[in-house]
């Protein structure tokens, strides 16, 4: 098991539960839940957050305007930021790739593609 | 029609109609124009109570697709109940097996000889072939839980739709009965138009792609 503090943000309380058992199962237990961008930045403050798994569609503050936030944010903005969403137009990559997420997963995903992509990132780091 | 009463300007015509010294051909010109307007008044009378009713049925439709995102949502929570109790089954089913395969390493008859637990061993590890298997069953029944983000995002953008033709008929109402109304304007919402269950492996591969040339290119950080 990672010791890995992941951050979920989605609006979905079904798809948050899917990645929270998701992660557990390949190694991620230490998981704190946001519902949207809003809330996963006051979550940051008050906890340690290693790695951002984060949705795009979301009320309040959508998964693009938060990771601009966060990349934006002299404290966090090395963080590691995958996006996990059912946008996959060539253009919403290319944006979300600019705002600065280091990859990006397609809903519905499978455990080994969400595996493979958090190793690739620590890998980087 | 700006700020004329039709029916008053109709029956006026009609009057002053009556009174022309033009001729009878006047008269039936005048008489003719007066019943054609009043049908089309009658028309667009009828127009406007669809266009009310339509307006008002716009909210049902609305709730009625927001409830099927909510039971769709507590369906599937339910059956993600289900498949946490059966993980956390096979959980304890597995640290269980494990106990049982430490102990029988320790097993020796009453003369001192080291049992042979060869089947024992065997049927062990068929039932822990049986527990991954379900366990992998698990995972997947899981995962395919995620049709209800995808179809939450597609009942998201039919709300939207309707909620922009209901803003669109409130406001050909207003116009048509020259209401004096501030306009309601469609409110942008965040949700994927496009979201679909279909060929993710391909969007994936497609997604990877698009990754690793933007990088290896270093247009971006």
């Amino acid at each position: 098991m990672s010791d890995l503090n992941i951050l979920i943000v989605d609006d979905s309380v079904t798809m948050r539960r899917i990645l929270v058992n998701t992660l557990g199962k390949i190694g991620y237990s230490n998981v704190i839940e946001a519902t949207d961008g809003k809330d996963a930045l006051a979550k940051m403050y008050s906890e340690k957050v290693d790695f951002i798994i984060t949705d795009w569609n979301m009320p309040e503050m959508s998964g693009l305007e938060f990771v601009q936030s966060v990349r934006g944010d002299e404290y966090f903005k090395n963080i590691p930021i995958l996006m996990v969403t059912t946008r996959s137009l060539k253009d919403d990559i290319i944006t979300a790739l600019k705002a600065g997420i280091n990859n990006y997963v397609v809903k519905p995903f499978t455990p080994e593609v969400l595996d493979k992509k958090i190793k690739e990132i620590l890998s980087k780091k | 029609m700006g700020n004329i009463d039709i029916r008053e300007f109709l029956q006026n015509l009609e009057k002053k109609g009556g009174k022309t010294k033009g001729g009878q051909y006047t008269d039936l010109v005048l008489g003719s124009l007066v019943s054609f307007v009043n049908s089309v008044v009658e028309i667009i009378e009828e127009i406007g109570v669809s266009i009310k009713e339509s307006s008002s049925e716009v909210p049902k439709a609305k709730d009625q697709l927001e409830k099927i995102t909510q039971e769709t949502e507590l369906a599937a929570n339910n059956m993600l109940d289900i498949v946490e109790k059966i993980l956390s089954n096979i959980e304890a089913t597995n640290n269980n097996i494990n106990r049982i395969r430490r102990g029988l390493k320790v097993f020796i008859d009453s003369k001192g000889n080291l049992i042979d637990f060869n089947s024992e061993k065997r049927y062990l590890k068929e039932i822990q072939t049986y527990i991954d298997e379900i366990q992998d069953y698990s995972y997947s029944l899981l995962n395919s839980l995620q049709f209800q983000d995808i179809t939450a995002q597609q009942i998201r953008s039919a709300n939207f739709i309707l909620n922009s033709i209901r803003i669109q008929l409130n406001n050909l109402l207003s116009n048509l009965y020259n209401i004096e109304k501030k306009k309601e304007k469609i409110e942008k919402e965040d949700f994927d138009y496009k979201a679909t269950i279909k060929n993710s492996t391909e969007r994936q591969s497609l997604a990877d792609n698009i990754v690793e040339n933007i990088i290896k290119s270093s247009n971006i950080k």
